[in-house]
């Protein structure tokens, strides 16, 4: 009996001693069949460089995203390392994507905030250079008009080249020094219609309306009474205009001093001056310089006055001189004020305008009606 | 085995797992020397002044550090850092070629901003010659004193602004200096432009 179950149990050994290595190598084949074999390397190749495009994107503007975004790319590199190198068993299924995504997650939501700021500045820096440039256009067409001194035409070119650098450096993405630009030319801008609305203000003071307004009223009613033709210049309007019989007869664009705004006071103020005159001379061939002149009687007794009582109050020194020789010449059609004080037309306007006047015939200059 | 073999082979094995040890330590003296270059290379302005040669450098840096985990990450017997180490060298390389990138093209740069400002005060001594010539100009159209002031004016006004241009040149701020000076350059190119044709018109 004994015998017997030791030839039955024999056989048993060597098929145990079989079966171990066959379950461990369907263990090892199960494990290995968990995880999935790394991806390759290359797999990342277009994450990697969206990230390195998004870095350099956002080191300009800001910085602590593009370091962030590095850091990270840092540490998907690295997870994705690992993952490359450990055995099947140790990997971790969507470690490596996940450090990836992160990366990318956080990479897109720093551009889109980037690009958000960097639309919102450019809206404004175009509205700015938008305003300079109307604030500039605007000033540059003062420049030569009376009250627009060379130091203010510098200023429009000062307020140009800060637009000109602001575009520049919009252009190259630095949206921060670019608004400071803008910001230096609109405020040069508006330094100058400030300046350029200084200059005219007294051009709305009533009482002074109200005097040229009556100044004006005699003079048509002169014309209308007499029959004859009268002229009217309207400095603020830079406007010459003919009356006959108490009606407009011709309108004449004209030009006036280099300080022409201002009320003429002393001689070499470029100024023109304010007030009722008559023509004294009227001047052609070789009489005048200036095509045809009309000489007026400046300075009447009102001018003297004035300007004695300055000489007196110390405003001006003593001997100075009203000034003299005022009239109203061709030569004009610069579109500039440009004379020493004088009222300039174009040749073609004062042969006109010669033809309808005569010495004696009444002049009224006012700021404005 | 006898007992003076026995303590032989343990001695032995001892030793050899030493070695493997001292073998398997991470190299830190080489990432902080590459940690050193690359913050040198920032220092110098590279991300802005050499951004290609600061990218290859950051990308170096970031594989040769993932490297170094994976060696960590390695049972102690059987790292290897001799890879790593290689790798580290190499980041090292790219954040010192960087660091000098970055200083020659701040350096170009700056000479650019220096050649700029030498063409704005030879524009700006050109515009003050040609005031001179037209100031003494005999034919005297109507309006020229005038026309000559604004000239003058337009003139002052640009010189004013080179000392912005210089002071943010000073201060190493050499990309915007290099848009203001061309901003400026511009500016004066169509002043000076403007009195060459009144010069020539009068023939001064």
């Amino acid at each position: 009996m004994l015998i017997r179950v030791a030839v039955e149990q024999a056989p048993a050994a060597p098929r145990r001693r079989c079966l171990f290595p066959v379950a461990l190598l369907l263990i090892v084949a199960a494990a290995t069949g968990c995880s999935q074999a790394p991806p390759d390397p290359a797999t990342w190749d277009g994450t990697r460089a969206a990230l390195r495009r998004a870095i350099r994107e956002l080191r300009p503007t800001d910085p602590d995203a593009a370091a962030e975004v590095e850091r990270l790319l840092a540490a998907a590199e690295m997870v994705t390392a690992r993952e490359n190198s450990v055995s099947h068993w140790r990997r971790t299924t969507g470690l490596a994507p996940a450090a990836w995504n992160t990366a990318m997650v956080t990479a897109s939501r720093a551009l889109a905030a980037a690009r958000n700021e960097r639309a919102d500045l450019s809206t404004r820096l175009a509205d700015l250079l938008a305003r300079a440039d109307a604030g500039i256009e605007a000033a540059e067409g003062r420049i030569g008009r009376a009250g627009i001194d060379g130091r203010r035409a510098g200023e429009t070119a000062s307020a140009r080249y800060h637009v000109t650098t602001a575009r520049k450096l919009g252009e190259g993405g630095n949206h921060a020094a670019a608004l400071a630009h803008a910001e230096e030319a609109l405020a040069l801008t508006a330094d100058l219609d400030h300046s350029w609305g200084k200059s005219i203000e007294r051009f709305s003071d009533p009482s002074l309306l109200a005097l040229w307004r009556e100044q004006a009223a005699e003079t048509i009613e002169e014309s209308r009474r007499t029959g004859r033709p009268v002229i009217i210049v309207d400095k603020l309007r830079r406007r010459l205009t003919v009356y006959e019989r108490g009606s407009e007869r011709a309108v004449f664009a004209a030009e006036l001093g280099g300080n022409g705004l201002e009320r003429k006071l002393k001689t070499g103020d470029h100024a023109t001056p304010e007030g009722r005159y008559r023509v004294t001379v009227k001047k052609s061939g070789g009489a005048t310089k200036y095509y045809l002149a009309l000489l007026i009687d400046y300075p009447n007794a009102d001018d003297l006055r004035r300007y004695r009582a300055a000489e007196a109050a110390g405003e001006i020194p003593r001997g100075t001189g009203a000034g003299n020789l005022i009239e109203i010449h061709g030569h004009g059609g610069s579109g500039r004020d440009w004379t020493d004080g004088c009222v300039a037309l174009t040749n073609e306007d004062m042969d006109d305008l010669f033809a309808m006047v005569h010495v004696g015939t009444r002049v009224t200059i006012v700021g404005t009606l | 085995m006898s007992q003076s073999r026995r303590m032989t082979v343990a001695i032995v094995v001892a030793l050899a797992v030493v070695g493997l040890s001292a073998c398997g330590k991470a190299p830190q003296a080489a990432i902080d020397q590459t940690q050193n270059a690359l913050e040198a290379a920032a220092e110098a302005e590279a991300p802005n002044y050499a951004p290609d040669a600061w990218e290859a450098a950051q990308e170096a840096t970031n594989l040769a550090m993932a490297e170094v985990e994976v060696q960590n990450d390695k049972f102690a017997l059987t790292r290897s850092y001799k890879d790593a180490t290689q790798m580290l060298a190499t980041a090292q390389q790219a954040a010192v070629a960087a660091e000098e990138a970055a200083v020659a093209g701040k350096e170009a740069m700056a000479v650019a901003v220096v050649d700029d400002i030498a063409s704005i005060e030879a524009n700006l001594a050109n515009a003050d010659g040609l005031l001179a010539a037209l100031a003494t100009c005999r034919k005297r159209p109507k309006g020229f004193a005038r026309d000559l002031e604004m000239m003058r004016g337009n003139v002052d006004g640009l010189r004013s602004q080179l000392v912005d241009v210089e002071a943010t040149a000073d201060a190493g701020d050499y990309f915007e200096a290099n848009a203001m000076a061309n901003g400026l350059l511009e500016g004066l190119d169509a002043v000076v432009g403007d009195m060459e044709n009144a010069k020539a018109k009068l023939g001064c």
